[in-house]
């Protein structure tokens, strides 16, 4: 019926598929045209391009010239124009929602603890960061490849800047495009650490920069690191050098210089101080000190020295005292020597001349005493021994024994005690010159036995931490275990109230872990969550099937 | 207004005498509580269950999902003959277009609150955070009308279930992990850009941790818009090619 | 009413529907007749409203199907090719959805009666899925008037099923004629002979004959056919009635022969040439001009 008709309908064709060539090629040149020109501006490429585009829609337009013609003109032409017009004007009005709506910054705070609302502690630290003259600045390193993490800590950092008026800044800034200013911060990148609180120079730089850890207290970390910043340079704590003292600048395993950066990261000044000098010069120890610290001394003090202290003590001063054990005529804190019995008259702490061997509860060896029992009701011992987190444990290596008065002439108490089968041994030289030691009944004491003390004038405001060892404060010892840096810092805390100003009070949280569900109640679960309720949709979905096969 | 209602009570009634659509409903609850019941067993007396656990996981399940939930609904009346039963009634495209979408988001809709099991259990058991979940699922359900908007478009697009099936997945791949390209850019500026015009980029940095913001709204009522505009231009055009 | 005036539909560069005019009226069941491919659909398909023209004129109901898209679109009932299912509603309420759709008052009554009419109320609940073919036709029927639209525009309504529905079908299609204007395509002649009261054919995209069936005969150049059998040689048969004066063409047709003279008078010329020849004349009839001759004859030219 159809006679076909080759000629005519091959023509058509070939036309047809002419045009269709060139408005594909033009179609594609156009759009890698537009992109080009916006990547490259004007260039050899987008040149080629316009002509490709020309040439294509061209032939496109010659081979097809009545589709060329309905496409300007006509019901066709309108309309898609039309669709494509009032498509990208929708999009136009969605993209202007979109930023008026972002610049309205409307934000709501779903969470039940509303973690995203800072707290009263938080706002009043913002408050008084608010009133200082310095800016502050949160420098956060983010690479594009960690946008999203950004964009999440993005969410806490904007709390800090619209509850400070502006006075805390974040800046964002790209390691790698930006080398330069990451360098300073390449230990703490490699260490995980990315988030930076500083005060801002004339030059743009950070000083008293603090590392923040971010971890899933968000709000804790910032505002502790702030609050830190804030009371930075108002604590100076001084150590003594002139007793043969462990050193703060020395960075070998015998050095101190690892306690030294854990003050000085947390705002405060290290200063050193000599009691011979002062004693000499008859000077006094600097008002400005928060504390002062007598790390491992080697002999004992003298009447002046003691005077020195006396008065700063007196002035509502605060010392911490690391002796040790040494086999020496010269020994720091003896039996009999006259700071020994000044502490013991004014204050009810005094060390003994017997090491501390605790067979039940060591390291190492029974030397290596681990903190048995501790007193956690008070701020030095209160981080110390935590469940299930042994490394907020103590070790000494090699402690005498503090006796402590229990009819004090002033407030004291004991931290940090041995277990009860501890003894203290008495004959030195055997201990030292064999490493051997066994308990004799007339001669050693019985424990428990206590390493740290502390002792409180109310009326003076003066402040006692007696320890026992003195090599727990090393750089080889500090942070193995990690609780014996704790305890120095707890100390130096509470003596300078340091931890006062700057204590971040952790607000609780409603959300508890989940309570203890027994086995039974997780089967149940499992059974309601993973058999019955999908179990019933196949049993559905079985019966509606089976109906219609019967229809 | 009221060939939308008709067309949008037909679809939805499809959907309640189906038995894949409570295959895929059992599907649904089977995957999202082996995530559960999971989770449930490495948080006990250690912490808190993750409360937008079950719409992160929807956030990459939807993926997937959304196109097989739509790809049948325009592409099947195309096949089938129907759609030009609808066009040559006197019904507005945009109630056909429209109705097939709620019809799919409602569909959605009860399945989010099936999962909600998860959250009663919860509370039985524990002090879940029930505000930082609400916030979560109100973004997972927009998460999904908007990747179910793009699944239309696909299906309006193609008489071919499995090529707009195919399509939609990939477009909805980009808008989600959009942000990957983002990682291979040098600039970190671009890379924000980028992130922000993902579906990833509106739902991790508030959905996901506890607050609603009100462009993420935007975004999403925006993606849906567009795309269900879209869809009806493309189902108006047999009217004027 | 259909009223269509120099439609013409272009897809790209190939045009379907090449300049056609007809028209339709109330009461009337017009067929549109061609093999595929002729532009029928086509036709259908833009008079329904579901394409445009490309240009030309087409009212139906006296609506512009362009302008007035959704008030034509209301008057319409139509009957696709492919009868549009949803298989897995019930009969019922894929009829009720329809009816719903295009406004129908009282819906659910006219569902029941249309139901009724087409002899589909005992299966009102069964799933469209388990209906057979010409069940199924019944349904697209059902759906196309239940919203009582004052035309009707079936597609090959009878394609594909079998030959007793098929009869019922029809007889459907002609009952529901009055003050309605219906028109169908098909490519079965003998149907459209049947139903139809006016005609016109398609081909290649335009229209190659109109009128009804009388008088496009008369169109034609006059023809009459007449069959004879005899029993004698075939050849010697063959021969004789070529030599017929007035004989146009004589073609053998089983055992007889099928013989296209100018006029009548060739019945005469056939009996003198049996007497003179002294045949055994078995059979000898006329040969209504039938449709599908004139369908030949306008579609080949």
């Amino acid at each position: 019926m159809n006679a076909p008709q080759p000629e005519q309908r091959s023509i058509r064709i070939t036309r047809g598929q002419i045009g269709q060539t060139g408005l594909l090629i033009g179609g594609t040149s156009m759009i890698g045209l537009v992109l080009a020109l916006l990547w490259q501006g004007v260039s050899t490429l987008t040149i080629t391009l316009l002509a490709t585009t020309i040439t294509g829609l061209a032939t496109w337009a010659l081979a097809l010239p009545r589709e060329f013609r309905s496409l300007l003109t006509g019901r066709q032409a309108r309309q898609s124009t039309l669709a494509i017009l009032s498509t990208l004007i929708l999009l136009a009005i969605v993209v202007a929602t979109y930023v008026i709506v972002l610049r309205a910054n409307i934000i709501a705070d779903m969470t039940v603890d509303e973690r995203f609302t800072l707290s009263e502690q938080s706002q009043s630290i913002l408050r008084a960061a608010a009133l200082s003259n310095r800016e502050i600045e949160i420098r956060a390193f983010y690479t594009p490849q960690n946008i999203d993490q950004r964009e999440i800590d993005d969410q806490y950092f904007q709390l800090y800047e619209a509850g400070s008026d502006g006075r805390v800044r974040i800046r964002y800034v790209d390691p790698q495009a930006e080398p330069g200013l990451a360098a300073p911060y390449t230990d703490a990148l490699a260490q995980g650490i990315y988030v930076f609180m500083g005060y801002v120079n004339d030059d743009g730089n950070l000083t008293s920069v603090l590392p923040v850890a971010m971890s899933g207290r968000q709000e804790e970390d910032i505002s502790q690191a702030l609050a830190i910043l804030l009371a930075s340079g108002q604590f100076t704590v001084y150590f003594e050098r002139s007793l043969e003292t462990l050193d703060p600048l020395n960075t070998q395993q015998q050095g101190m210089s690892t306690i030294r950066r854990l003050m000085e990261q947390n705002g405060i000044i290290v200063q050193p101080l000599e009691l011979a000098v002062l004693a000499t010069s008859n000077e006094q120890i600097p008002r400005n000190a928060a504390a002062l610290v007598i790390a491992r001394p080697r002999r004992q003090l003298e009447t002046a020295e003691i005077a020195i202290l006396a008065n700063y003590l007196q002035r509502g001063g605060a010392l911490f005292i690391a002796g040790d054990a040494f086999l020496s005529d010269d020994l720091f804190m003896g039996n009999d020597s006259a700071f020994n019995e000044f502490m013991w008259e004014n204050y009810g702490l005094r060390l003994t001349e017997a090491i501390i061997v605790d067979p039940a509860s060591s390291g190492e060896t029974q030397l290596d005493i681990l903190s048995a029992q501790v007193f956690t009701n008070n701020a030095i011992g209160a981080n110390l021994n935590l469940p299930e987190q042994p490394d907020t444990g103590v070790v000494f290596h090699i402690a005498r024994a503090i006796e402590v008065d229990d009819t004090p002439p002033v407030q004291n108490g004991r931290v940090i005690m041995s277990s009860p089968s501890a003894w203290g041994e008495r004959n030195w030289t055997r201990l030292f010159q064999q490493n051997d030691y066994s308990f004799e009944e007339d001669i050693d004491v019985a424990g428990p036995l206590t390493s740290l003390a502390w002792a409180f004038d109310e009326d003076t405001g003066a402040k006692i931490v007696l320890v026992g060892d003195g090599e727990f404060l090393t750089n080889g010892r500090v942070q193995s275990p990690q609780g014996n840096s704790i305890v120095f810092m707890d100390s130096i805390g509470w003596m300078t109230g340091f931890t006062e100003e700057v204590r971040f009070e952790p607000r609780g949280f409603t959300t508890t872990p989940l309570l203890f569900v027994g086995g039974q109640q997780l089967d149940v679960i499992a059974f309601i969550t993973l058999i019955l309720m999908p179990g019933t949709m196949l049993v559905i979905s079985t019966g509606i099937w089976l109906r219609r096969m019967r229809t | 207004m009221r060939a939308t209602w008709l067309v949008f009570r037909r679809e939805l009634g499809q959907y309640f005498t189906s038995p894949l659509a409570y295959l895929i409903a059992a599907g649904f609850l089977l995957l999202t509580g082996v995530t559960f019941n999971n989770d449930l067993a490495f948080s006990i007396g250690y912490r808190p269950v993750e409360p937008a656990l079950i719409p992160n996981q929807l956030a990459t399940v939807m993926i997937l999902f959304a196109p097989l939930l739509t790809m049948r609904l325009l592409a099947e009346e195309q096949r089938e003959g129907t759609l030009e039963l609808l066009l040559t009634s006197p019904i507005t495209d945009t109630a056909i277009v429209l109705g097939k979408f709620l019809s799919a988001w409602t569909y959605y809709s009860i399945l989010l609150a099936l999962t909600l099991i998860y959250q009663i259990i919860l509370v039985q058991i524990a002090f879940p955070d029930l505000g930082h979940t609400a916030g979560a699922y109100i973004g997972i359900w927009l998460y999904g009308g908007a990747a179910l908007a793009v699944g239309i478009l696909f299906s309006a697009l193609t008489e071919n279930q499995i090529l707009s099936a195919f399509l939609a997945t990939t477009t909805l791949l980009l808008l989600y992990f959009g942000d990957g390209l983002g990682q291979i850019v040098a600039s970190a500026e671009l890379a924000q850009i980028i992130f922000n015009l993902t579906l990833r980029g509106h739902f991790i940095p508030s959905f996901a941790i506890g607050l609603v913001r009100g462009e993420d709204i935007v975004y999403f009522a925006g993606i849906i818009t567009l795309c269900l505009f879209i869809a009806i231009q493309i189902v108006n055009s047999r009217r004027w090619r | 009413m259909i009223e269509v005036k120099n439609l013409v539909k272009r897809y790209g560069g190939f045009i379907a529907v090449n300049h056609i005019s007809f028209d339709a009226h109330p009461g009337e069941i017009v067929g549109l007749l061609g093999p595929n491919g002729a532009g029928k659909t086509t036709t259908m398909r833009i008079l329904t409203g579901y394409m445009p023209p490309t240009s030309g004129e087409v009212k139906v109901a006296g609506f512009d199907v362009l302008n007035d898209s959704m008030a034509a679109r209301q008057r319409v009932g139509y009957l696709p090719e492919r009868v549009p299912l949803y298989p897995d509603m019930s009969v019922e309420a894929y009829v009720l959805y329809w009816a719903r759709l295009r406004r129908t008052p009282n819906a659910r009554q006219r569902t029941q009666q249309v139901l009724e009419q087409f002899n589909l109320l005992d299966r009102r609940k069964k799933l469209v899925r388990s209906l057979s073919k010409g069940l199924r036709q019944r349904l697209g029927l059902a759906q196309a008037i239940v919203h009582d639209p004052p035309v009707l525009i079936l597609d090959e309504p009878t394609i594909g099923i079998d030959p007793k529905q098929v009869v019922e079908v029809r007889e459907v299609i002609r009952n529901l004629k009055t003050q309605r204007t219906i028109l169908f395509s098909s490519h079965i002649l003998s149907e459209v002979e049947q139903l139809c009261d006016r005609v016109v054919i398609l081909d290649k995209g335009r229209v190659v004959g109109a009128g009804t069936r009388e008088i496009l005969s008369q169109q034609l150049q006059a023809e009459v056919k007449f069959y004879v059998a005899v029993n004698a040689d075939v050849d010697h048969v063959h021969q004789l009635l070529l030599e017929l004066p007035g004989v146009i063409n004589v073609s053998s047709e089983g055992p007889g022969f099928v013989i296209t003279a100018a006029d009548e008078t060739i019945r005469q010329h056939i009996m003198s040439a049996i007497t003179i020849n002294q045949l055994d004349l078995l059979e000898l009839r006329p040969i209504d001009t039938r449709l599908e001759d004139i369908f030949m004859q306008r579609v080949e030219s």
